[in-house]
């Protein structure tokens, strides 16, 4: 096994592009528990703690840029997380202060697990994932970059190195339900931003993270249309059918919330 | 491979395997114990320590990410004889049953009280939310992070 | 040091065809490699997931993990069996089914006014101590050294030297530290064997540490139970007829805990018929989990009660009055002491607050209060020796080969030496954790180190205070038994004191060597501990989200010694008990039978921001027929009431019957659902 540390992001896709199979690690919350428990043994690592440009968050035209690097203690920090409170919500649910001061936002991109915390505010926030190369910089809407379960459009010798989206011009909000108070993973949960339009995301009900969206006026049907839209499974954390009941839960009180 | 790093002040330099986490490192590579080894896998907080000044559980850092930075370790914290006050407020408290908690607990304590000298009950609950004891169900914990606030 | 790995069985029931070691052997850094044959602790046949099948040791941990996964195994699977209910219809058990019956059952059906039935299931739970089970063993010419995290330094130096045939006193266990064990370390267990194997053979010291996947598997468990109960009573409340069968998922071994104990023991009733069977399964084997079968028990009998309650319209806590018994419930003989009664007096205000807390229920979250009792061991007994030692500068040490597993027992050791010798605490140490190093001492576990050693310290202490004192009487002139210690000093009744190091200071290097036993328990009596606990709770009907946001609990056990101790014990099981009532489950594959929640992300134990509010209360009401101490052990009667205690909250709460731990939002709803037709259909409330 290696370790490539680089300095910069040039150096970065360089290398990735030298050595796609080199997995990238960041916080190391996802890819550190699979080499403990010997479930992957990558011949080499990326390593993106150094790359500068890979950190922080800007904000140029109305657009904000969130940095692969950005951690979830970072999203849960001021200015930013009035910019974006379902974002900060979601980050607060994350895992342990431990976790969320190394966990990134381009990290749980990367993994694309239909559990990712971030990834349903992200969504109902219209973001973009931007993913570089060698060979150049794309945009792909968040929707279309989870293809399923842990599986991504990220080509072999891309990165995830930022997301953009609009910071929230109404209300919004994230709620989660799991069999604990804290570190838990979701047994459902929902991000909710109530504009003209309704449009709201869940994570751990389906094999990829789905928007829905509605005008404003349908609130009253909205839970159920969030409730039908979703595809849940049986699984260790909860059955499909409790799952369904707790995004229609979750989708009113939501609302109450966003519209009161 | 080779890493230098500086753990509690000292520059220190170890041969490590490239997928060894940062917690193994110090364990069996440094000779600091201290951090425990418990879950593997983020969940416990056990091997909490101190990286570039920011609070992280070590079997979560490859070892090779430590390379160039600063680690603070419990063995940092106090001394035989000359404890922290944190460590001397969970004595006082009572908040130590079998003790292989307590370390990480510590840390993420003294991590806590840098950040918010007088925590409330809900910041307290939030910051030690990764720590598991299974012993004292957390009530002398509780105490003892207000014993050491005051 | 050498470190160990181990190849284990991914099935839970097949056979080795064939295994080849080649590969392994020339590893780098590989040392000693064990297999089928080498050690009693391997097997070609496993008959549950994680038996042991190759072990090896390396230079490094990851030397011996790398050297593991290159030893291949071929398996033939077998059918597990799994399902304990076609494991008791086939004969497949653990011991004979056990049948307890007094008086008569059928004839207490007939005379009752209200009769309740109920299934209640109960979870394979983990013990999960922080520190996993681990060792390190070393040779040292014909003996062995071991290094252990272990509840009982006595038992795995029988159980050490039984596996390598050597004279117990040839195997030293050391032990001064460990990360907590909740019976899961009671014994030595195959791990020991292995290390002490790979270190005779390699010639160098092996650690052996089971990882947290291995912990969640072969660590020991709490098992699974069905409980079918009944409970009879008259229309006052009189209990006419208690019985229940009870189905215990023992796994490929353990033993058959007493699930049936708290209906035997807890309330007056002449009439009670049970049976248990340990269902064999293909399966990890059970252990010991702080109170076995008594947690279980308790959460059936406890909810039943309640249950009962509501049928009969009768107040809880009062049903409970009504049926107190005053002598032993299954032979006549008087306790010892009982302050059941007592904590049922004083949990009454908190009971009392039931109609507020309902009070403060809206559409959304319902509120109530539920309480159970609970009644367990804990009196400990003989054999015990403790050592006290007291030096010419008047400090003393006190010397026995127990184990501190965490419950503080050195601190009162300390406290009960510095008690009867006069003395500050801190002029006191104590060492233990050395079976080359003390005297013979209990085990951890059954809540006994304390009511068993206890006695023991203070009985040695007493004898070298005698010693001190007879000095002093000599040389000071006075009469024989006229002075005491206290306060640091030779206490004289006409007031005349003298510093006690006045004495022991003549001693120059020699020693005052005070020796003690731990008497018997007192004949003729049922030596048994008591609680009461109340909970209050919050249910989202919704959601079915629980909160627990109070939980008042009183014990009765004794002398207490140290109360924060003390305390700390009860809300460590508490909290471990709401673990066991939400967020715990062994969950298995239902067709293969390997376990799916090896790690603490599937396995959730109980955090700090799960901690309700807890008031403990002590009745503190030393036993006086039990010992020179009147103490009793603590560990576990906080643990066995409160799942009961937070159901019955939620049936306070809600109407509704939960009868399957851990209770999860769905079973919340569906018996929202049930409770909700049953009140549409106007059928009673049992």
């Amino acid at each position: 096994m290696e370790v490539l540390t680089p300095r910069s992001l040039d150096e970065a896709l360089r290398l990735k592009s030298e050595n796609p199979q080199a997995v990238p690690i960041a916080g190391g919350t996802d890819l550190m528990v699979a080499i403990n428990f010997d479930r992957i043994r990558p011949n080499a690592v990326l390593n993106l703690n150094e790359v500068p440009e890979l950190r922080g968050w800007s904000r140029a035209n109305g657009t904000l840029r969130l940095g692969a690097g950005l951690t979830y203690a970072e999203a849960m920090r001021e200015p930013l997380a009035g910019l974006l409170p379902a974002l900060a919500e979601a980050s607060r649910t994350v895992g342990s202060p431990q976790i969320r001061n190394r966990g990134t936002i381009g990290g749980n991109l990367g993994t694309s697990s239909p559990a990712g915390d971030a990834l349903p505010p992200l969504l109902v926030a219209g973001a973009d994932v931007v993913l570089a190369s060698v060979r150049g910089e794309r945009r792909v809407a968040l929707g279309e970059f989870v293809v399923g379960p842990k599986r991504n459009a990220l080509a072999e010798d891309e990165l995830v190195t930022a997301v953009e989206l609009e910071p929230a011009s109404a209300a919004e909000t994230f709620m989660k339900v799991g069999p604990r108070n804290a570190m838990v993973i979701a047994v459902v949960s929902l991000a909710l931003r109530a504009g003209e339009e309704l449009r709201a995301a869940f994570g751990s009900a389906g094999p990829v993270p789905i928007l829905v969206r509605a005008p404003r006026d349908d609130a009253d049907a909205f839970p159920e249309r969030v409730a039908e839209a979703a595809a849940p499974i049986d699984d260790v954390r909860g059955t499909a059918a409790y799952r369904r009941h707790a995004l229609r839960v979750l989708t009113r009180r939501a609302l109450d919330r966003c519209l009161a | 491979m080779k890493i230098e790093l500086t753990v509690n002040g000292e520059q220190r330099e170890a041969d490590v395997w490239e997928g060894e986490s940062l917690l193994f490192a110090l364990r069996e590579k440094l000779g600091l114990p201290g951090s425990k080894n418990a879950c593997e896998q983020g969940e416990c907080g056990s091997c909490s320590v101190l990286l570039d000044g920011t609070l992280v559980c070590a079997c979560l850092v490859l070892a090779a990410q430590a390379d160039g930075h600063d680690v603070v370790t419990v063995e940092g914290l106090g001394a035989t004889g000359e404890p922290h006050p944190v460590q001397e407020a969970f004595v006082e408290a009572g908040a130590v049953q079998c003790g292989f908690c307590t370390p990480g607990l510590v840390v993420a304590t003294v991590d806590l009280l840098a950040h918010s000298p007088q925590p409330s009950e809900d910041e307290i609950r939030e910051a030690l939310s990764g720590n598991l004891c299974r012993c004292t169900g957390y009530a002398k914990i509780f105490d003892a992070v207000r014993l050491a606030a005051q | 040091m050498l470190h160990a790995a181990v190849v284990r069985s991914p099935h839970a029931h097949a056979r080795v065809r064939a295994l080849d070691l080649s590969r392994a052997r020339e590893a780098p850094g590989v040392r000693a490699v064990l297999a089928p044959g080498d050690c009693d602790a391997l097997d070609e046949t496993a008959e549950f997931e994680g038996r042991a099948v190759v072990a090896v040791a390396a230079e490094t941990f990851g030397q011996a993990r790398a050297a593991a996964e290159l030893v291949e195994v071929e398996w033939e699977e077998l059918e597990p069996l799994l399902d304990p209910e076609e494991a008791v219809r086939r004969g497949s058990l653990v011991g004979e089914p056990r049948r307890y019956e007094r008086g008569g059952y059928e004839r207490g059906l007939a005379e009752a006014d209200a009769v309740v039935e109920a299934e209640y299931r109960t979870q394979t739970l983990n013990h999960n101590p922080l520190e996993t089970h681990q060792c390190v063993c070393e040779w040292r010419g014909d003996g062995l050294d071991v290094y252990i995290s272990t509840q009982y330094i006595w038992g795995v130096r029988d159980d050490v030297a039984a596996a390598f045939g050597l004279p117990p006193d040839k195997v030293r266990v050391i032990c001064e530290y460990m990360g907590g064990g909740f019976g899961a370390k009671n014994g030595a267990g195959g791990y020991v064997t292995l290390a002490a194997e790979l270190a005779r053979r390699s010639g160098r010291p092996v650690r052996l540490a089971l990882t947290r996947r291995e912990e969640n598997v072969g660590g020991g468990n709490r098992n699974a139970t069905i409980q079918r109960v009944t409970a009879a009573a008259k229309a006052d409340g009189t209990l006419t007829a208690l019985g229940g069968e009870f189905i215990c998922s023992l796994g490929w071994g353990g033993w058959l805990a007493s699930t049936a104990g708290p209906m035997q023991l807890l309330h007056a009733c002449e009439n009670v018929r049970t049976v248990e069977y340990g269902a064999k399964l293909n399966l990890p084997a059970m252990a010991a989990f702080r109170a076995p079968g008594f947690v279980e028990g308790t959460w059936a009998l406890e909810c039943l009660l309640d249950k009962l309650a509501a049928e009969l319209g009768l107040d809880p806590l009062e049903l409970r009055r009504r049926n107190y018994a005053n002598v032993d419930t299954m032979d006549g003989r008087p306790y010892s002491a009982k302050e059941l009664l007592e904590c049922y007096r004083r949990a009454e205000p908190h009971w009392e607050r039931r109609h507020e807390v309902r009070a403060r229920s809206d559409a959304t979250w319902k509120r109530g209060v539920g309480l159970a009792s609970q009644i367990w061991y804990g009196g400990g007994g003989p054999p015990s020796y403790a050592w006290v030692r007291v030096g010419s500068d008047g400090r003393a040490n006190v010397v026995t080969a127990m184990q501190d597993i965490g419950t503080g027992t050195r601190t009162a050791m300390a406290q009960i030496a510095a008690e009867e010798l006069g003395i500050r605490l801190e002029r006191v140490q104590v060492q233990v954790g050395d079976s080359s190093r003390g005297p013979f001492a209990s085990i951890s576990g059954g809540s006994s180190t304390l009511p068993s050693m206890g006695p023991a310290v203070r009985a040695a202490a007493a004898d070298a205070a005698r010693q001190i004192l007879e000095i002093a009487e000599q040389r000071f002139e006075r009469e024989d038994g006229t002075l005491s210690l206290r306060g640091g000093e030779i206490v004289s009744p006409d007031g005349t004191t003298w510093p006690l190091e006045e004495i022991t200071g003549l001693l120059e290097d020699g020693q005052i060597l005070g020796k003690g036993a731990r008497g018997p328990n007192p004949a003729g009596m049922r030596v048994l501990t008591f609680g009461v606990q109340v909970a209050e709770v919050a249910v989202d009907v919704e959601t079915g989200e629980v909160v627990v946001e109070r939980i008042y609990a009183v014990h009765d056990v004794g002398r207490v010694i140290n109360p924060l101790g003390a305390r700390s014990q009860i809300e460590g099981g508490i909290i471990q008990a709401m673990g066991h009532t939400f967020s715990e489950a062994r969950l298995d594959d239902p067709h293969r039978g390997t376990v799916l929640t090896k790690t603490l992300d599937a396995y959730k134990l109980p955090t700090i921001a799960d901690v309700p509010e807890i008031v403990c209360e002590l009745i503190d009401k030393p036993d006086a027929q039990l010992t020179n101490l009147g103490s009793k052990g603590l560990g576990e009667p906080p643990i066995i009431p409160t799942a009961a205690a937070i159901a019955n909250a939620i049936r306070d709460a809600t109407g509704a019957d939960v009868t399957s731990l851990p209770i999860t939002r769905e079973e919340i709803l569906a018996a929202l659902r049930e409770a909700r037709e049953r009140e549409r259909v106007g059928a009673p409330s049992a």
